[in-house]
Order: structure tokens, then sequence, then C-alpha cells
């Protein structure tokens, strides 16, 4: 295992609900090596995904601080927190969440777009290349309301990883694909994962899915601990 | 390698200018809806900016075109005077002439530089003419200024018209070297006028005044209707001032020595006659300024709910990387394009339509309409342009600047509450 990559101490997250505070997670220390993957399990509403967001800079805490890298991501400006999404995260979200005027070669160009050069210098032929591997070259000039759920999804995926993040953040990924595309798609992550040393943090409600992990945590009402074996 | 392609990459990037294109297309109900909207409210303010600057450019003109500062009239006659010179309408009236209003008194006044008096009569309709009633001028060749600098042909160099000889406004379809017979006497056609666009000059018979009193003469023996004009009388007296000369202060002047007389200060009566004319105009534009305000508030909402119906799509772009000056730059390109492409056809097709109604309208305003030169219109243009930009920018800044400012987690959540964050 190498130093640690993310350093969480004291997370705490809270919204206003109705005039009442809600606390999503709370008295979060985590601690994630370079190159470690980890699981996030719990039941609905256990705070799984804001957890995934505030370490991803998409949610400020109400308290606490992240490091990445020895960082405090919080501790820059807005700018900061946007650059450290496009060079250091990719994220795949529970739904496909592919841009609908744009073609699929298009969304998967966008990341170059907000940190240029990061992926290589010629993005198009990463972003085909990228399109290839998910075995969707083809469907590369049309939209995503042409897509199947399955292939949506191996889009998606194939985008965080076009700017060659070192912190990928996936968010149930295979919530709503069949078992054979569950496969795929965790395979791809789990390659990206190996081959190119990323840190992977997999938050997913299926225990099969988070054995797979080097490392499983479990989250209950906010807060976080080892997965029991 | 460098190129552009439909998809809205360049040298192998997506481009913000493409994505905000595509989106336009992408969306193309939302983009139809709020380019009708700004393609109207452009097209009208600048039909109706355009019309304003004509009739004030025709009013100025018409000015210039009549040549005197000063027109005395007989004080009950004051309205249709002004009829006859600015709007053109066939009209008759009189008041004594020489004997008790010298016009030789009126030049030796300070400032006056020159005075003529006019006679008027009104003819039946004429085969030869293309108006109605024919406004017969008796002008004095002499002293005049107002008749002969618009003379385009004339046969002969003799120095003086005769009194048998008649000078015609382009309207009048008869040609030189034609007759034509007012009130039994016959009229040898010697000149023909340059067009003004003022139907008083255009659509008028020039005859000298000694011709004119022998028509009058002639009419109880010759003609079927009987001109009852005095041998001495007058319609008016143009007077054209010196440069330095106070039209004003002539004008009080005559009035006070000649109480049955009203001279008319012609740029006060141009501008009053403007401004009534204009009133309808003002009155559109104050609807329009209401309408404008009101599309405002609509292109606002329809940008608010667009905006919102995208958060999701906004979210992602920043948690992709984009910052809130992205996104914001984003939302404003597109609007920008938006009303940037309805104004300028708005435009477009403003100024095909005036051009083409502007026949009709110069009818339905009974004034002669000029519409403004290429760089008073290119200007008018450019300002309706910037105008339409800033109406349809301004109404989505703030929604605009709400999601930029909002954290990607709500955004991607669909969630409403804006910044959120901290409780």
């Amino acid at each position: 295992m190498t130093a640690d990559h993310i350093i969480a101490r004291g997370l705490r997250k809270a919204f206003l609900s109705g005039g009442e505070e809600i606390t999503a997670i709370d008295r979060i220390d985590l601690a994630i090596g370079r190159g470690e993957f980890v699981s996030v399990s719990g039941h609905s509403g256990s705070g799984k995904t804001t957890l995934l967001s505030v370490l991803g800079g998409l949610l400020r805490p109400t308290s606490g601080t992240v490091l990445v890298n020895g960082e405090d991501i919080y501790g820059t400006s807005a700018d900061g927190l946007a650059r450290y999404r496009a060079r250091k995260v990719g994220f795949v979200f529970q739904s496909a969440s592919l841009l609908p005027a744009l073609t699929v070669l298009d969304n998967l160009l966008l990341p170059s777009l907000f940190a240029p050069g990061q992926g290589g210098d010629r993005p198009e032929e990463c972003a085909r290349a990228s399109l290839a591997a998910v075995g969707l070259l083809e469907k590369a000039d049309v939209f995503p309301s042409q897509l199947s759920g399955g292939e949506a999804k191996r889009v998606s995926l194939a985008r965080a990883l076009m700017n060659d993040p070192e912190l990928l953040l996936a968010d149930e990924p295979t919530g709503d694909l069949d078992e054979a595309a569950e496969e795929q798609v965790m395979a791809y992550l789990e390659r990206f994962h190996r081959d190119r040393g990323a840190t992977f943090i997999l938050v997913t409600h299926s225990p099969e899915l988070a054995a797979r992990a080097g490392r499983r945590l479990r989250m209950i009402r906010g807060m976080i601990g080892p997965a029991a074996e | 390698m460098s190129r552009q392609t439909d998809t809205g990459i360049v040298g192998g990037h997506v481009t913000s200018l493409g994505i905000a294109i595509k989106n336009l297309r992408g969306n193309m109900l939302r983009s139809l809806s709020l380019f009708l909207v700004m393609f109207v409210l452009s097209g009208t303010l600048f039909s109706i900016s355009l019309l304003y600057a004509g009739l004030m450019r025709s009013i100025e003109l018409s000015r210039q075109r009549l040549g005197a500062d000063i027109m005395v009239v007989p004080s009950a006659q004051v309205a249709q005077a002004r009829e006859i010179f600015l709007v053109g309408s066939a009209g008759s009236f009189t008041m004594p002439g020489a004997a008790s209003f010298p016009a030789d008194v009126v030049r030796s006044y300070e400032g006056v530089a020159a005075a003529t008096p006019q006679l008027f009569a009104v003819s039946a309709p004429l085969p030869c003419c293309s108006v109605a009633d024919t406004m017969i001028v008796g002008f004095d060749p002499e002293t005049d200024f107002v008749i002969t600098p618009w003379v385009r042909e004339r046969v002969g160099t003799r120095g003086r018209q005769a009194p048998d000889e008649a000078l015609v406004g382009a309207d009048i379809l008869a040609g030189v070297g034609g007759r034509l017979k007012l009130f039994g006497r016959e009229f040898l056609i010697v000149g023909k006028l340059d067009r003004t666009d003022l139907r008083y000059l255009d659509s008028g018979i020039f005859i000298p005044l000694e011709g004119v009193r022998s028509m009058v003469r002639e009419s109880k023996q010759k003609a079927l209707k009987t001109l009852a004009i005095g041998p001495d009388e007058i319609s008016c007296l143009l007077i054209r001032m010196t440069e330095t000369g106070n039209a004003e202060r002539t004008a009080l002047l005559i009035e006070h020595a000649y109480p049955d007389r009203k001279a008319l200060v012609v740029s006060q009566l141009v501008r009053t006659n403007g401004a009534s004319l204009a009133v309808p105009l003002k009155g559109m534009a104050v609807l329009f300024a209401l309408q404008w305000a009101a599309s405002l508030f609509l292109i606002g909402v329809v940008h608010a709910f667009s905006i919102d119906g995208r958060r999701i799509e906004l979210g992602i772009v920043k948690a992709l990387g984009a910052t809130d000056g992205y996104v914001r730059s984003l939302l404003l390109a597109e609007a920008a394009m938006l009303s940037g492409a309805a104004s300028v056809t708005g435009i477009g097709v403003g100024l095909l339509l005036v051009h083409v109604l502007a026949g009709h309208l110069r009818q339905a305003i009974d004034i002669p309409l000029q519409l403004p030169e290429v760089p008073e219109v290119a200007l008018l243009a450019a300002a309706v342009f910037v105008l339409s930009l800033a109406s349809g920018i301004l109404p989505s800044l703030y929604s605009a600047l709400r999601s930029s400012r909002t954290e990607p987690f709500y955004l991607i959540k669909g969630d409403t509450r804006g910044k959120g964050g901290r409780p």
C-alpha cells in the first residue's frame, strides 16, 4: 500500500429541509491510500452519495476538511475546486448523465475542454480509442437518446476516464444494468484502476460488487466504519 | 490538425461556441419561442424608430423646401394655411394686399432678406392632373424665392415669365409645351418643377400674379364658376430672413403693425405640425415600451424555466470541471446568439416592410414621408441591435448567475435550493 491519497477529517454535512436540520454525514475520519480500491455500502439515505460528492469536490462540507495529495480541496476558490474536478477526478454517476444535445463523441470530449492536455494531446483520438475500448466506436456520432441504457452507461464510463483521473468515484455505476452489462462495466473500471494505479471509490448497494474491493466500508446514518466480513 | 466540424469540434477539441449552438439546436421549441419574441420586438422597435426618424426628416425637409421663414396669412385662416403649406391640401383664402399691407414695408424690416406675395385659387378637377383639386398659385416672378428654385426644365430664355405662362409641379401630368385651360383662360406650360415631395409644390400650377388676376377678371365672362377675388388681394406674404435675422421677433413686429394678420414662423409651425403627427407614433411607442417590458419578463421566465430544466445537465458539466464562469458564459452565449440572430432578422424584415409600405404610409399620414439616409438607418439598426441583444441577455442573467453559483451536487440532484450548503 502506498501513502495516503485522500484524508478526510471530521467531515460533517447537514442540509436544511423544511426548517429542520438533517445531518447526512457526521464525524467522518477516513484515509484512503493511493491506488486503493475502496467500496462504500449502506442503506439508502445512509450518506454514501453525500460522502462521495464531498470527496469529489461536488459539495462543500458543513465542517471538516478533505485533503487530496495533502492539499485541502475546499481551501481553494470555486475555480480551484473546478480545476480539481477537471484534472484529478473521474465521476461515474448513477444515471448515464450524458448531455442530450451533444453526440457521443462530443460528450467524451467535454472533459478535454475543461482540462486541455490532461488526457493527451489528441483528445479526439483518445475519445475514439475509449469508445472502442467500451465497444461503442460505431456510436461516436449518434446522440444519447439513440443509445440503450447499458450503452449510455459505458459512454459515461469512458468519459469519466478521458482525463486519466487519479481518483475514480463511481456512484452505483451498475444500478440499472443487467448482469452481463454490470460485469462489463465493473471489469472496465477495475482494469482502469489496476492499469493506471488510480484510487477507486465505489458506492454500491450490492454486496457482491462491494466484495471485489480491497477495503470495504459501510455507512450507517451518516457515520462510516469497516463493513462486517 | 485544425478543423471545424458540424459537431462543434475544433482541432480535436469541443468548443464552447459549438456546445452553445448545439444546445440551441437541441432545444428547438424553446429556441424558436425566444427567437420569435425577440424578432417581433426588434422588428417593431426598428420600424417605429425608422418611421419616426423619417417623419422628423420629412418635416425638416418640408421647411427647407418651402424656403420661407415666415408666412403672413389672414388671422382667421391660420388652420387652412397650415393645411395648404404643410399637408398640401388645396385651398384658397385672401386678404387685402399691397394697399394695406405693402411688401416693401416688410422688406425694410431688420433681418428680412426677401418677401414675396402669393395668391391662391382652387381649380375643379383637370384632365391634365393626377390630383382631384388643383391648387393655382399666383406668384410674383420678380420677387419669388419659393417656386423658381425648383424649376427643372424651362422653355426659352426669357428673363421674365409672361402672364399667360405657367409652371407646373411634378405631379401635373401635362408636360412643358402643353396648354392648360383654367377658368376660361388658356396658359402655356413653360416649365416643370423638380419633385420636392411637398404636395403644395408638387401638385400646384404656378402662374404670375398678373396672369392670375386676368384669369380672375375673365372668369366672370368665360368660366362656369366665378372667382371672387379682389384686384388687390393676396393670400399670403412669404418672408425669408437673412442668416442673422430673427424670425420670431419679425413675426411679432408684423402682427403688432397688422393686427388682422398672423405671421407664422415656419420652424415653429413645422415643429408643432410634426409634434401633432408624431403623437400617434409616440402613443405606439408607449404601448410598445409596455410590450417590451412584458416581453423582458416573459423572456426572463422562459430562461428561468429552461435553465431549471437543464440543472442536471449543468451539474454534469460542472462535475466534469466547468468553472462557474464557464457555465455563466455558456448560458449567456446561448441567449446572445438567439437574440442577436432574432434582432438581425427583425431589423431586416422591419426595413423591408417599411420600404414596401412607405407609399401607403405617405398617404395614411398625409405627409411627404422621406425615410432617413443610409448612415442614419445603419446607426438606428445598430442601436436596435444593441438594445435587443441586451434585452435578450439581461433577463437570463439572474438564472445564469444562480445556476453557475450552485454547487454541482445540488444541480445534479435537480435541487432548487440554490446554493444550499451550510445550514
